[in-house]
Protein backbone atom coordinates (compact mmCIF):
# COMPACT_ATOMS: atom_id res chain seq x y z
CA UNK A 1 0.00 0.00 0.00
CA UNK A 2 1.32 3.32 -0.86
CA UNK A 3 1.25 5.65 1.87
CA UNK A 4 0.65 9.36 0.50
CA UNK A 5 -2.08 12.09 1.42
CA UNK A 6 -2.94 15.80 1.75
CA UNK A 7 -1.89 16.48 5.08
CA UNK A 8 -3.29 20.42 5.05
CA UNK A 9 -3.97 22.93 2.22
CA UNK A 10 -3.78 26.60 2.79
CA UNK A 11 -4.23 29.70 0.28
CA UNK A 12 -0.66 29.75 -0.19
CA UNK A 13 0.33 25.73 0.34
CA UNK A 14 -0.29 22.47 -0.59
CA UNK A 15 1.24 19.64 2.27
CA UNK A 16 1.57 16.38 1.60
CA UNK A 17 2.14 13.49 4.03
CA UNK A 18 4.33 10.67 2.71
CA UNK A 19 5.37 7.23 4.15
CA UNK A 20 9.06 7.04 4.51
CA UNK A 21 10.04 4.30 1.96
CA UNK A 22 7.63 6.83 -0.29
CA UNK A 23 9.67 9.98 0.28
CA UNK A 24 12.93 7.80 -0.79
CA UNK A 25 11.32 6.26 -3.49
CA UNK A 26 9.72 10.15 -4.86
CA UNK A 27 13.24 11.55 -4.26
CA UNK A 28 14.81 8.83 -6.27
CA UNK A 29 12.32 9.23 -9.25
CA UNK A 30 12.28 13.22 -9.32
CA UNK A 31 16.16 12.82 -9.82
CA UNK A 32 16.11 10.93 -12.93
CA UNK A 33 14.06 13.99 -14.17
CA UNK A 34 13.87 14.46 -17.37
CA UNK A 35 12.36 10.81 -18.31
CA UNK A 36 10.62 12.09 -21.52
CA UNK A 37 13.08 13.22 -24.80
CA UNK A 38 12.42 15.92 -26.92
CA UNK A 39 13.40 14.45 -30.05
CA UNK A 40 10.20 12.20 -29.95
CA UNK A 41 8.28 15.33 -30.39
CA UNK A 42 5.84 16.30 -33.16
CA UNK A 43 4.38 19.65 -34.56
CA UNK A 44 2.53 19.22 -36.91
CA UNK A 45 0.39 15.82 -37.89
CA UNK A 46 1.29 16.63 -41.53
CA UNK A 47 4.96 15.51 -42.27
CA UNK A 48 4.47 17.88 -45.80
CA UNK A 49 3.42 20.82 -43.41
CA UNK A 50 6.87 22.23 -44.84
CA UNK A 51 6.45 25.52 -43.17
CA UNK A 52 5.45 24.04 -39.32
CA UNK A 53 8.32 21.58 -40.36
CA UNK A 54 11.00 24.45 -40.29
CA UNK A 55 9.99 25.78 -36.93
CA UNK A 56 10.30 22.31 -35.47
CA UNK A 57 14.07 22.53 -34.53
CA UNK A 58 13.63 26.05 -33.41
CA UNK A 59 10.65 24.61 -31.30
CA UNK A 60 12.69 21.63 -29.93
CA UNK A 61 15.09 23.69 -28.56
CA UNK A 62 13.14 25.86 -26.88
CA UNK A 63 11.64 22.77 -25.06
CA UNK A 64 15.29 21.53 -24.24
CA UNK A 65 15.77 24.51 -22.73
CA UNK A 66 12.74 24.67 -20.60
CA UNK A 67 13.27 21.14 -19.58
CA UNK A 68 16.76 22.89 -18.12
CA UNK A 69 15.21 25.21 -16.32
CA UNK A 70 12.78 22.92 -14.59
CA UNK A 71 15.47 20.83 -13.64
CA UNK A 72 18.00 23.81 -12.26
CA UNK A 73 14.46 24.64 -10.40
CA UNK A 74 13.99 20.79 -9.20
CA UNK A 75 17.28 20.35 -7.86
CA UNK A 76 17.02 23.55 -5.88
CA UNK A 77 13.44 22.77 -4.38
CA UNK A 78 14.57 18.81 -3.96
CA UNK A 79 17.84 20.94 -1.53
CA UNK A 80 15.84 23.25 0.29
CA UNK A 81 15.31 22.15 3.87
CA UNK A 82 11.46 23.96 3.21
CA UNK A 83 10.35 21.20 0.85
CA UNK A 84 10.73 18.42 3.47
CA UNK A 85 10.14 17.94 6.88
CA UNK A 86 11.41 14.71 8.55
CA UNK A 87 9.56 12.63 11.07
CA UNK A 88 10.60 9.37 12.72
CA UNK A 89 7.74 7.83 10.89
CA UNK A 90 6.73 10.10 7.64
CA UNK A 91 7.77 12.73 6.22
CA UNK A 92 5.79 16.05 5.43
CA UNK A 93 6.46 17.54 1.57
CA UNK A 94 5.51 21.54 1.11
CA UNK A 95 4.40 22.54 -2.10
CA UNK A 96 4.05 26.16 -2.52
CA UNK A 97 0.59 26.96 -4.88
CA UNK A 98 2.37 28.82 -7.08
CA UNK A 99 4.84 25.55 -7.76
CA UNK A 100 2.00 23.01 -7.88
CA UNK A 101 1.11 23.48 -11.99
CA UNK A 102 5.14 23.40 -12.44
CA UNK A 103 5.07 20.45 -10.27
CA UNK A 104 2.57 18.59 -11.68
CA UNK A 105 4.61 18.85 -15.16
CA UNK A 106 7.58 17.33 -13.63
CA UNK A 107 5.06 14.03 -12.24
CA UNK A 108 3.60 13.96 -15.51
CA UNK A 109 7.42 13.93 -17.40
CA UNK A 110 8.04 10.67 -14.79
CA UNK A 111 5.29 9.00 -15.47
CA UNK A 112 4.75 9.28 -19.08
CA UNK A 113 8.35 8.66 -19.15
CA UNK A 114 8.10 5.63 -17.38
CA UNK A 115 4.72 4.18 -19.50
CA UNK A 116 7.24 4.78 -22.56
CA UNK A 117 9.85 2.93 -20.59
CA UNK A 118 6.95 -0.01 -20.59
CA UNK A 119 6.18 0.10 -24.05
CA UNK A 120 3.18 2.14 -23.83
CA UNK A 121 0.92 -0.24 -22.44
CA UNK A 122 -2.69 0.28 -22.45
CA UNK A 123 -2.76 1.68 -18.69
CA UNK A 124 -6.09 -0.57 -18.33
CA UNK A 125 -4.28 -3.78 -18.38
CA UNK A 126 -1.20 -2.22 -16.11
CA UNK A 127 -3.08 -3.64 -13.04
CA UNK A 128 -2.61 -6.81 -14.67
CA UNK A 129 1.33 -6.64 -15.75
CA UNK A 130 3.15 -8.93 -13.48
CA UNK A 131 5.67 -6.97 -11.98
CA UNK A 132 9.53 -8.20 -12.19
CA UNK A 133 12.99 -6.92 -11.70
CA UNK A 134 12.93 -5.07 -15.50
CA UNK A 135 9.64 -3.27 -15.12
CA UNK A 136 9.04 -2.97 -11.18
CA UNK A 137 10.70 0.31 -10.71
CA UNK A 138 9.07 1.64 -13.65
CA UNK A 139 5.44 0.63 -12.91
CA UNK A 140 5.68 2.27 -9.41
CA UNK A 141 7.20 5.76 -10.88
CA UNK A 142 3.85 5.95 -12.99
CA UNK A 143 1.84 4.79 -9.64
CA UNK A 144 3.75 6.93 -7.18
CA UNK A 145 3.41 9.95 -9.75
CA UNK A 146 -0.02 9.35 -10.71
CA UNK A 147 -1.08 9.47 -7.44
CA UNK A 148 0.80 12.55 -6.22
CA UNK A 149 -0.63 13.80 -9.70
CA UNK A 150 -4.27 13.21 -8.51
CA UNK A 151 -3.89 14.48 -4.67
CA UNK A 152 -3.20 17.83 -5.91
CA UNK A 153 -5.44 18.37 -8.79
CA UNK A 154 -8.11 17.22 -6.21
CA UNK A 155 -7.53 20.30 -4.07
CA UNK A 156 -6.56 23.16 -6.45
CA UNK B 1 -26.68 82.52 -35.34
CA UNK B 2 -25.87 83.59 -31.98
CA UNK B 3 -24.04 87.35 -32.31
CA UNK B 4 -22.24 88.79 -29.21
CA UNK B 5 -21.52 92.06 -28.31
CA UNK B 6 -18.00 92.55 -30.00
CA UNK B 7 -19.77 92.14 -32.98
CA UNK B 8 -18.10 88.11 -33.40
CA UNK B 9 -21.29 85.82 -35.12
CA UNK B 10 -20.87 82.10 -34.72
CA UNK B 11 -23.44 79.91 -36.67
CA UNK B 12 -24.72 76.98 -34.61
CA UNK B 13 -26.62 75.44 -37.13
CA UNK B 14 -25.17 71.66 -37.71
CA UNK B 15 -23.46 71.48 -40.67
CA UNK B 16 -24.79 68.95 -43.43
CA UNK B 17 -22.82 65.76 -43.78
CA UNK B 18 -23.02 63.65 -46.87
CA UNK B 19 -23.68 59.82 -45.49
CA UNK B 20 -20.39 58.29 -46.74
CA UNK B 21 -19.79 55.50 -49.12
CA UNK B 22 -18.53 52.20 -48.15
CA UNK B 23 -17.37 50.09 -50.19
CA UNK B 24 -15.83 46.90 -49.55
CA UNK B 25 -11.86 46.87 -50.03
CA UNK B 26 -10.66 43.38 -52.15
CA UNK B 27 -8.41 41.06 -50.07
CA UNK B 28 -4.98 41.98 -50.65
CA UNK B 29 -1.74 39.84 -49.84
CA UNK B 30 -0.79 41.38 -46.80
CA UNK B 31 -4.53 40.75 -45.65
CA UNK B 32 -3.73 37.00 -45.97
CA UNK B 33 -0.15 37.21 -44.03
CA UNK B 34 -2.43 39.00 -41.08
CA UNK B 35 -5.01 36.48 -41.01
CA UNK B 36 -4.71 33.92 -38.36
CA UNK B 37 -4.48 30.70 -39.70
CA UNK B 38 -3.06 28.06 -37.88
CA UNK B 39 -4.89 25.47 -35.65
CA UNK B 40 -3.89 24.16 -32.41
CA UNK B 41 -5.24 20.84 -32.14
CA UNK B 42 -4.92 19.00 -28.90
CA UNK B 43 -4.96 14.80 -30.04
CA UNK B 44 -5.83 11.98 -27.52
CA UNK B 45 -3.32 9.67 -25.88
CA UNK B 46 -3.48 6.43 -23.54
CA UNK B 47 -1.71 7.73 -20.63
CA UNK B 48 -2.61 11.66 -19.35
CA UNK B 49 -4.38 11.89 -16.79
CA UNK B 50 -8.02 13.53 -17.86
CA UNK B 51 -8.45 16.07 -14.78
CA UNK B 52 -4.72 16.96 -15.77
CA UNK B 53 -5.49 17.76 -19.47
CA UNK B 54 -8.49 20.02 -17.92
CA UNK B 55 -5.59 21.94 -15.69
CA UNK B 56 -3.27 22.41 -18.13
CA UNK B 57 -6.11 23.61 -20.53
CA UNK B 58 -6.59 26.24 -17.95
CA UNK B 59 -3.54 27.18 -17.17
CA UNK B 60 -2.25 27.26 -20.93
CA UNK B 61 -5.25 29.43 -22.28
CA UNK B 62 -6.51 30.52 -18.95
CA UNK B 63 -9.79 29.25 -19.93
CA UNK B 64 -12.80 28.73 -17.35
CA UNK B 65 -12.81 24.75 -15.83
CA UNK B 66 -16.20 24.27 -17.63
CA UNK B 67 -14.53 25.19 -21.18
CA UNK B 68 -11.34 23.17 -20.51
CA UNK B 69 -13.37 20.23 -19.30
CA UNK B 70 -15.42 20.29 -22.87
CA UNK B 71 -12.31 20.51 -24.46
CA UNK B 72 -10.49 18.18 -22.25
CA UNK B 73 -13.82 15.57 -22.85
CA UNK B 74 -13.57 16.40 -26.84
CA UNK B 75 -9.86 14.41 -27.05
CA UNK B 76 -11.05 11.72 -25.04
CA UNK B 77 -14.41 11.16 -26.74
CA UNK B 78 -13.32 11.81 -30.25
CA UNK B 79 -9.69 11.78 -30.50
CA UNK B 80 -8.88 15.24 -30.97
CA UNK B 81 -10.51 18.45 -30.25
CA UNK B 82 -9.66 22.05 -31.95
CA UNK B 83 -7.93 24.57 -29.16
CA UNK B 84 -7.11 27.28 -30.84
CA UNK B 85 -6.99 29.26 -34.75
CA UNK B 86 -3.92 31.84 -34.41
CA UNK B 87 -1.31 33.30 -35.82
CA UNK B 88 1.53 30.92 -36.45
CA UNK B 89 3.76 32.78 -33.83
CA UNK B 90 0.86 32.45 -31.35
CA UNK B 91 0.32 28.83 -32.63
CA UNK B 92 3.26 28.19 -31.91
CA UNK B 93 3.20 29.27 -28.23
CA UNK B 94 0.59 27.58 -27.51
CA UNK B 95 2.26 23.95 -28.72
CA UNK B 96 5.09 24.78 -27.17
CA UNK B 97 3.47 25.23 -23.80
CA UNK B 98 1.02 22.47 -24.23
CA UNK B 99 4.05 19.86 -25.31
CA UNK B 100 5.69 21.05 -21.93
CA UNK B 101 2.83 19.83 -20.55
CA UNK B 102 3.62 16.88 -21.97
CA UNK B 103 0.16 17.14 -23.94
CA UNK B 104 0.10 15.83 -27.61
CA UNK B 105 -0.34 19.12 -29.40
CA UNK B 106 0.07 19.90 -33.31
CA UNK B 107 -0.27 23.15 -35.27
CA UNK B 108 -1.84 22.65 -38.94
CA UNK B 109 -2.22 25.51 -41.79
CA UNK B 110 -5.84 25.92 -42.08
CA UNK B 111 -7.64 24.75 -45.24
Amino acid sequence: MIVMRVFEKTDSAIVLELGLAETDFLKQILSDYPLVANESRRFSAFADAAEIQENTQLLQNSLREHTQTNRAKLQTWLASPKTWKPFPDRTLLSLKTEDCSWFLQILNDLRIGSWQKLNRPDPEELHSVEPNQENAHPLLAMEVSGLLQTLILNVL
Amino acid sequence: MVEFAAGIAYDLAMPILEEPEITTRPRSDTDAQLDPGYLVICWDDPVNLMDYVTHVFQQVFGWPKAKAERHMLEVHQTGKSLLARETLEKAEHYVHQLQAFNLQATMERDQ
